[in-house]
């Protein structure tokens, strides 16, 4: 048999041809590659993701709430979730009859959440208490897991509850919780965690975390204290009166901001859902009314500024005057009226048919000019949701009975912290604030993302008129309608109010009314204004020298001793006796 | 006869591949050079992968440490704010009132009892005192 010689040519030749497949075929593959690494990547990328990777959110830490000395009034604590991941649960029905009793759930549901195959993980029950979650961890179930989120807390309990408000599972819901939201949610983060493809968590393999960003801390002008002694007096007036509701705000008048605001019924935001949501709302910025005689300061400002007030200029008073035929009653008509006083005189007095002359005098284009000047009938812009703006006429549709009973302070609806603010512009030489509740935000570092400056919204009356409202307003108390309001040793001027509410008939009824008192101390160097009033008594006497008077003098007296503002004099002997 | 078959069968032998060797190819023999070229090649890359396993080792220790140190960080903060929570309600106004008054037996001060005093300002030293 003849043998073919293997020749070095043959061996090149056959190299070659190995050389070339060899080529063709790397070709090919870095072909294949490149279609999936460039043209499929994304896609693929996609599908291996969610194969690879199960995420499970976590929620952020809520921003908390201090007063304005840094007191702690709303802040959250670490609870724990129970959560489980379907794919690891081996007998679901097993575990939900379990886990049921435990969580005071139904097992139904639990078997419904935990057999959803198509989610990486899912809720059992959130915000556990200790006790139950301990319970549960005990268990040892696999493919239950826990992890921390938040809960609120509020430590002074019922305190400002209407004005912080309260947060729900994820979200803030009502007062300062909710309107301050975005600040105090912050953004929520992620875990990931490679897993195998039976969904289990890869032993060794690092999970990856989206950190959450932390809310941010809102810091308010509210001051604990002064809401504590407003709160207690409130509660002393609900003991003793009980009232329908009951109310008080206190305003810095060289700022605009709120120191303290409250009202009753008020509920406590750990057990929020027990109580009505009437109850969630703060009264003083959300419910309007007819101010009654308060609002005769606005009519005064106006005649005042517009150089139409001579305080000699006498008046007669007989217990009632009449517009457009209709007659329109004085306080004190039962008694024959005023008789002969001052203009200056009714203003302690406070004198209706003296207030209609003067609202006649100023005509109702200017007093409604003052009335919106004075920032009536519009929101103030104060950071709280769901503010009230009240309702005024419209000037077009003001004739000589409504700007009359307007004069006076009826007719028309305006919340308290309008009348507030209106009177904090007559005694800080005429600016208008507008008023707010938080002073700063700042981050987790204490680094501030938001300082709030006192904000003019515009002057409404010149310093001159400002000087002579104060001095009318100190007559009231000193010897008009407001003289229970008066504090020993400590100058302090107000103007009391009466309002009549309406019956279900939309006649103004003889036994329900509003008792309220805006005033401020001390005079010569105002430090604190504040509006009360008591609505619906229904126990005790019925006047505004036994509810509204001593309302207002107790939280003045205890705030200026706690403010450290010295007595305008000194008290005499029998005092310290 | 049988010497021309033994001298075509050692011709054939020849001719035959033998076990191990490739037919037409020559081998060389690896020199020492080439042998110790080869030899630093793969103690190179020895040392190499070890560098490279030690600095994935050291690198998943200090993961583990900073992970440690994160969860350290994480319980002391949360303890920090679950005290300062505590201290929140135990020097709120409202709960110190109700100890003052109904365990304390405290009450408010009449008036005349507390007088603010200020700097320079003429008061009645009897109601500093």
């Amino acid at each position: 048999m003849a043998e073919f010689p293997v020749t070095r040519a043959i061996v090149r030749k056959r190299l070659i041809i190995v050389f070339v497949f060899t080529v063709l075929a790397t070709l090919l593959l870095i072909s294949r590659l490149a279609w999936i690494q460039i043209v499929q990547a994304d896609e693929l990328y996609e599908q291996a993701w969610k194969q690879w990777n199960h995420n499970m959110p976590i929620s952020t830490g809520r921003g908390s709430i201090y007063d304005c000395r840094g007191r702690l009034i709303a802040g959250s604590t670490l609870v724990q979730t129970a959560a489980a991941i379907p794919s690891q649960i081996d007998e679901p029905e097993e575990v939900s009859y379990a886990l049921a009793p435990v969580l005071d759930m139904d097992a139904t549901r639990i078997n419904e959440l935990i057999t959803m195959k198509e989610l990486s993980s899912v809720y059992i029950k959130r915000k556990l208490d200790p006790e139950v979650s301990e319970a549960v961890r005990e268990m040892n179930i696999p493919g239950v897991i826990f992890f921390n989120e938040e809960k609120r807390y509020y430590p002074a309990g019922r305190l400002a509850s209407q004005l912080i408000g309260f947060a729900g599972m994820d979200q803030g819901l009502a007062g300062l919780e909710v309107y301050y939201e975005q600040y105090l949610s912050g953004s929520e983060g992620r875990i990931l965690y490679p897993a195998d493809g039976r969904g289990k968590q890869l032993p060794h393999v690092f999970s990856r975390f989206a950190l959450p960003r932390q809310g941010y801390d809102l810091h308010l002008a509210l001051d604990e204290s002064i809401q504590h002694i407003v709160e207690k007096e409130l509660d002393l007036v609900i003991k003793n009166s009980a009232p329908k509701q009951v109310m008080a705000i206190a305003i810095d008048p060289s700022t605009g901001a709120v120191l303290a605001a409250a009202s009753r019924p008020d509920y406590n935001p750990d057990t929020y859902d027990n109580y009505a949501p009437e109850n969630w709302a703060l009264a003083p910025f959300t419910s309007s009314f007819e101010p009654g005689s308060t609002f005769k300061m606005i009519t005064l400002a106006g005649v005042v500024e517009e150089g139409l007030f001579d305080p000699n200029e006498t008046y007669y008073c007989s217990g009632h005057t009449v517009v457009n035929g209709k007659e329109i009653n004085c306080w004190t008509r039962e008694r024959g009226g005023h008789g002969n006083i001052s203009y200056f005189e009714s203003v302690g007095g406070s004198c209706n048919p003296a207030f209609v002359e003067l609202g006649k005098k100023l005509g109702s284009d200017k007093l409604f000019q003052y009335i919106e000047a004075f920032g009536f009938g519009q929101p103030t812009g104060i950071d709280y949701p769901g503010e009230s703006s009240g309702m005024i006429f419209e000037t077009d549709s003001v004739g000589p009975l409504e700007l009359a009973t307007t004069s006076f302070g009826q007719g028309i609806s305006v919340t308290p912290v309008q009348q507030v603010m209106a009177v904090t512009a007559m005694v800080n030489g005429g600016y208008l604030y507008k008023p707010y509740l938080v002073e700063e935000i700042r981050d987790q570092d204490g680094k501030v993302i938001f300082a709030r400056e006192p904000e003019i919204v515009r002057q409404v009356v010149s310093e001159k008129t400002s000087q002579k409202l104060i001095e009318m307003m100190e007559s009231v108390i000193l010897d008009g309608t407001g003289h229970a309001a008066a504090l020993e040793g400590y100058s302090v001027a107000g103007k009391t109010g009466t309002a009549e509410k309406l019956d279900e008939d939309g006649s103004y009824s003889e036994r329900d009314y509003i008792y309220s008192l805006v005033g401020f101390a001390p005079v010569e160097n105002p430090r604190l204004v504040l509006y009360v009033a008591v609505d619906g008594v229904t126990r005790g006497p019925r006047l505004g020298v036994h509810t509204s008077a001593p309302l207002f003098k107790n939280i003045m007296q205890d705030t200026l001793n706690y403010m450290l503002v010295s007595p305008s004099e000194v008290l005499g002997s029998d005092s310290e006796e | 006869m049988q010497q021309a078959r033994q001298v075509a069968n050692a011709k054939q032998m020849n001719m035959m591949p033998q076990p191990g060797k490739k037919p037409g190819i020559r081998q060389q023999p690896l020199t020492g050079l080439k042998m110790a070229k080869l030899s630093l090649i793969l103690i190179t890359c020895f040392l190499l992968s070890l560098v490279v396993v030690g600095q994935y080792s050291s690198l998943v220790i200090l993961n583990y440490r900073l992970n440690s140190t994160r969860a350290e960080m994480a319980v002391i903060k949360e303890s920090s704010r679950s005290l300062e929570l505590e201290a929140a309600r135990l020097s709120s106004a409202g709960r110190i009132d109700k100890i003052a008054r109904e365990k304390l037996g405290m009450v408010e001060p009449e008036v005349g009892q507390l007088i603010v005093l200020s700097a320079g300002r003429e008061t009645d030293s009897r109601f500093g005192e």
